[in-house]
């Protein structure tokens, strides 16, 4: 009876884990998709991704070569990073970069759209801009709610998988 | 730990490998690429104006504006004597091609080879009494940095510059005329 409970017990934990790893891989699927498509349009238009990143003035003061590098460098990250989700090497690594890159642009975002709206007095949802996403001018609110979804998203992608846990757990237990 | 490590080196990795594709990347490109050590943006001015009040102040400190009743006349007038005025679109070519002010010259700020090798001179050498810059509209800084470009690189005196600050899109609205294509 025991030994029936405990064999569903782990047939149970293993259909969670395999869809637990279903959905990490359809969200790496998913971000992979979306930054491919926001990196490949900002590397076919850098000079347009520079102003955009100027507006942000994330590197005010700063010699100007760090900005044009990171004109240059930022859309192949994220075209590499996407890769690499989308083929599901270093996922965890990938995920995990560009939920950094999002959580400092999407406060980039924020305080960029509560200038314009403090500067021109416009409501704070009607407030359009060029994020300098790669996606054109969007409407603030959206952009803000498209961000937390890719953050949703790339957290998603990050989580261990669990042959990869099961995998330390066993090597933990060799090495005791 | 280990694996913090392995992931912070996995992440250098990919920093370096996308800096290689973007500098890779932007000297292949024949136009449209970024001059690495290039100031596009004025050293002495951290941050772009987020907004039309920002630019507005700064523009009108350094350069003359005009609106579109001023630019529709400037451009009546070019119509009649080319030597007057020229119309420079600090768009990019895409914006240009899509529609822009009848005579008006392609001078896209941020294609360095064109507007370095080919426009300056060109430019310098204009018998041409007045230049008339124009963007996309006045949330747009191109047309500011173009100014200063003319200003300080080619040498043109300020005093020969009008920015014309509403761009394209007040030019729309007021029913100016327009044409399509690379060519004059």
């Amino acid at each position: 009876m025991k030994a029936s409970r405990a064999g569903n017990s782990a047939a149970g934990s293993g259909t969670a884990g395999a869809s637990a790893a279903r959905g990490a891989r359809l969200a790496a699927l998913a971000l992979g998709g979306v930054f491919c498509a926001f990196g490949f349009e900002k590397v076919r238009a850098p000079a347009e991704f520079l102003k955009a990143l100027h507006g942000y003035a994330i590197l005010p003061g700063g010699p100007p070569f760090l900005e044009n590098a990171s004109a240059l460098a930022l859309p192949w990250f994220e075209l590499l990073c996407g890769a690499l989700l989308i083929a599901g090497v270093w996922r965890r690594t990938a995920a995990l970069a560009l939920l950094g890159l999002l959580v400092a642009f999407t406060l980039a975002v924020l305080q960029r759209g509560l200038r314009i709206a403090g500067e021109t007095g416009a409501c704070i949802c009607s407030v359009r801009f060029d994020c300098g996403c790669g996606s054109g001018p969007v409407p603030f609110c959206a952009k803000l709610i498209e961000n937390s979804a890719l953050m949703l998203l790339a957290v998603l992608a990050g989580l261990p998988s669990p042959t990869c846990a099961r995998g330390r757990a066993r090597r933990s237990a060799r090495a005791r | 730990m280990i694996a913090a490590v392995h992931g912070l080196l996995r992440l250098l990795l990919l920093g370096a490998a996308a800096l290689a594709c973007g500098l890779l990347a932007n000297a292949l490109r024949t136009s449209g690429g970024i001059e690495v050590l290039r100031d596009y943006f004025g050293s002495g001015e951290p941050g772009a104006p987020s907004a039309a009040g920002g630019l507005r102040e700064r523009a009108g400190a350094e350069f003359v504006l005009i609106g579109v009743r001023d630019a529709l006349r400037s451009w009546s007038a070019s119509r009649v004597d080319p030597t007057l005025v020229l119309f420079l679109d600090a768009r990019g070519r895409a914006a240009f091609e899509g529609g822009r002010v009848p005579g008006a010259v392609l001078a896209d700020y941020y294609d360095p080879p064109r507007i370095l090798t080919e426009f300056a001179p060109l430019l310098a050498a204009a018998p041409v009494s007045r230049f008339v810059v124009y963007c996309e509209s006045d949330e747009c800084e191109d047309g500011f940095l173009l100014c200063r470009f003319l200003r300080d690189s080619v040498g043109v005196d300020p005093s020969r510059i009008r920015l014309f600050l509403g761009g394209m899109r007040a030019w729309r609205r007021a029913g100016g005329p327009l044409a399509k294509g690379l060519l004059p």
